[in-house]
């Protein structure tokens, strides 16, 4: 915390210096190579992508982690609080709580990355497209955003469910793809916007000016110089979308239209605890305890790759 | 400027209508119907004749016609779940919760996010300061229904101080309100510090605050008139989706905290397959969502005088 509090602080004034360092000719550094370097000396960020490759890596080697099966039924300890047989206790099936909060890994990381992708490509596509396509396409595209953007995305998702349940698409990666494809479907209008601004103003900046007067093509232009300066806000976003994606996700297992017991989600698993919370805390303690460190960690590395690709807000 | 607005809020009509269409095709791709055999008891002819009542055997075309030229007189139809009540009637029987709801989160979340906000960014790096980043950290990693839950173990298990669920017609009677609202706001309040604390140190460092210092302007002074109005400009940006996040959180609470209002009904209106019912509260929705939106870039225009819309 210190470290973000002493981070954010001063930088306004660095504008003009900022300018002089891209006026000199770039001698082998890209602008990815000094942002990486940027974000290696933020603790913060390294702390949260250390946490996320964690639990990366739990969710991917689940079952050799996972001490049981996260159906595995121990009828004699319904439940039970943590100790060395289950780490982290029972929940009222008896299942053992630690197997579970690894195996609901696998949900909650699946939906943020597969929603972030659905976004990035509707997202870059629609923005890109009302930056550049002229007058009319900018208009029309940017009612279709007001439209989706006024769509409760919550009652959406739901009826997109409704409306799947049934058919072969309801049964890909076990339910979960409807959830993807209906978080993402209205998850997209932010970064729409961010992209069709970025672009606008980019196209407005002396270098893209001077490189159309230096006759560099449309396609050049966009691939050399629009693409790439709009990447970093982009990268910056979909670090924020993720946690936002697995929170929608876990909500909407906890009214129990998302995953079902007895897959593990830490939506549901907090579902399932609160139905004996008056007995014990911990079945909803542990799951919740997960969605917070993954939601704080892509926070912070979603704020040190914000500090380290735009070098003004420093 | 007031042309520009004007065409704005003319512009939510079309939206709107856009939402009805894509709501009707949706709901009516879903396989079954409120009369389906299994959704109810009624026999097989009575279904029919239910069926034939509400139009729902003819063509979703013919179908979304009847629903539009209800729709343009101010009728959002029958609800489907009670049989009898109109739509209209449901809403204005649950109206008042959401509402006292969301006005209640508001000004709960926008009042704490902004002090917290400002007074960790006057105090920088004191403990007041760390007090409000760790609130605001902790704030924004918890989700509504995982802070409720919190709540209710606290207060209503431990202390036996507030109702765990439901709600009170009574206005002098604020206890079922205080956990909802903190439930609901937290995670906007959390979100709002932050903003502000960022935006006020962004403001503290420019030069008119300096100029304001030499010229011997009293500290109070250069905080309230030159830095938090400066700073609140890209905070109000955010109230925008800020309002978008509450109203589809309310329905979560509201199903958590038992509280009659719109959100439950829709619960309720989707489970039951009551298309006109969810048709308009979707509707309800979408208007608030695009009012909020609209008053946020109005509000905009005023604090801050160098926008011009045209």
């Amino acid at each position: 915390m210190t470290q973000e509090t002493a981070g954010a602080a001063p930088a306004a004034s660095a504008d003009t210096s900022a300018l002089a360092d891209i006026a000199k000719p770039a001698v082998g550094r890209s602008l990815w190579v000094d942002a990486l370097r940027r974000l290696a000396r933020n603790r913060l960020a390294l702390l949260g992508a250390a946490i996320i490759l964690a639990i990366t890596l739990a969710a991917t080697f689940a079952p050799l982690l996972a001490p049981y099966s996260y159906s595995k039924i121990f009828s004699g300890h319904i439940i039970a609080d943590p100790s060395r047989s289950h780490l982290f206790g029972t929940n009222l099936s008896g299942q053992d709580t630690f197997s579970r909060v690894i195996y609901g890994a696998r949900n909650s990381l699946a939906v943020g990355i597969f929603v972030q992708v659905i976004i990035l490509a509707i997202g870059v596509s629609v923005g890109g497209a009302a930056a550049l396509g002229g007058k009319r396409a900018d208009a029309l595209l940017m009612r279709l955003t007001d439209v989706v953007y006024a769509f409760p995305d919550l009652l959406f998702v739901i009826m997109l469910q409704q409306v799947l349940s049934g058919t072969a698409i309801a049964n890909y990666v076990g339910g979960l793809f409807v959830v993807f494809l209906a978080i993402g479907l209205v998850g997209w209008v932010n970064l729409a916007r961010l992209v069709r601004g970025q672009m606008l103003s980019l196209r407005e900046q002396d270098f893209v000016v001077a490189a159309e007067a230096l006759g560099a093509t449309r396609l050049r232009i966009f691939s050399r110089h629009l693409l790439p300066n709009t990447m970093g806000p982009v990268i910056v976003s979909l670090t924020f979308g993720v946690p936002s994606a697995i929170f929608t996700e876990a909500t909407l297992s906890f009214i129990g239209i998302g995953v079902r017991p007895p897959l593990a989600d830490w939506g549901n698993m907090i579902y399932d605890g609160y139905g004996a919370v008056l007995a014990t805390p911990w079945p909803i303690f542990f799951p919740a305890a997960a969605l917070a460190i993954t939601f704080l960690s892509f926070q912070f590395l979603g704020d040190g790759l914000r500090d380290a690709l735009d070098p003004r807000t420093r | 400027m007031t042309g520009y607005f004007i065409r704005r809020l003319l512009w939510i009509v079309p939206v709107l209508w856009s939402i009805t269409l894509i709501t009707f095709l949706l709901m009516h791709a879903v396989k079954g119907g409120p009369f389906e055999a299994g959704e109810t008891k009624a026999s097989s002819t009575a279904r029919q004749a239910l069926k034939e009542k509400y139009h729902l055997d003819e063509p979703v075309v013919v179908q979304y016609g009847y629903y539009m030229k209800g729709l343009l007189q101010g009728d959002l139809g029958p609800d489907l779940a009670t049989q009898g009540q109109s739509v209209n009637h449901i809403l204005a029987k649950n109206w008042r919760p959401t509402v006292t709801l969301g006005i209640l989160t508001t000004i709960y979340a926008s009042v704490l996010g902004i002090s917290l906000g400002v007074l960790s960014a006057t105090r920088r790096n004191s403990f007041i300061d760390y007090l409000s980043v760790g609130f605001a950290t902790i704030g924004a990693s918890t989700p509504n229904f995982v802070l409720g839950i919190m709540l209710v173990l606290l207060f209503s298990v431990k202390f036996k101080f507030l109702p765990a669920i439901g709600w009170s017609e009574d206005w002098m009677d604020w206890r079922p309100v205080v956990m909802p609202v903190i439930a609901l706001g937290s995670l906007s309040a959390a979100f709002i510090a932050r903003l502000t604390r960022a935006s006020m140190l962004e403001v503290m460092n420019q030069d008119y605050i300096r100029t304001a210092r030499a010229k011997g302007l009293d500290e109070r002074s250069i905080v309230t008139r030159h830095i938090v109005r400066n700073a609140m400009i890209p905070v109000l940006t955010a109230i925008g989706p800020l309002a978008a996040a509450l109203v589809t959180g309310s329905f979560i609470i509201e199903y958590f905290f038992s509280i009659p209002g719109i959100g439950r009904a829709y619960v309720q209106a989707i489970l039951g397959r009551d298309y006109p019912l969810i048709m308009a509260t979707t509707l309800v929705y979408a208007l608030v969502v695009a009012l909020a939106n609209l008053s946020v870039d109005l509000l905009y225009a005023v604090i801050d005088p160098r926008i011009k819309y045209s």
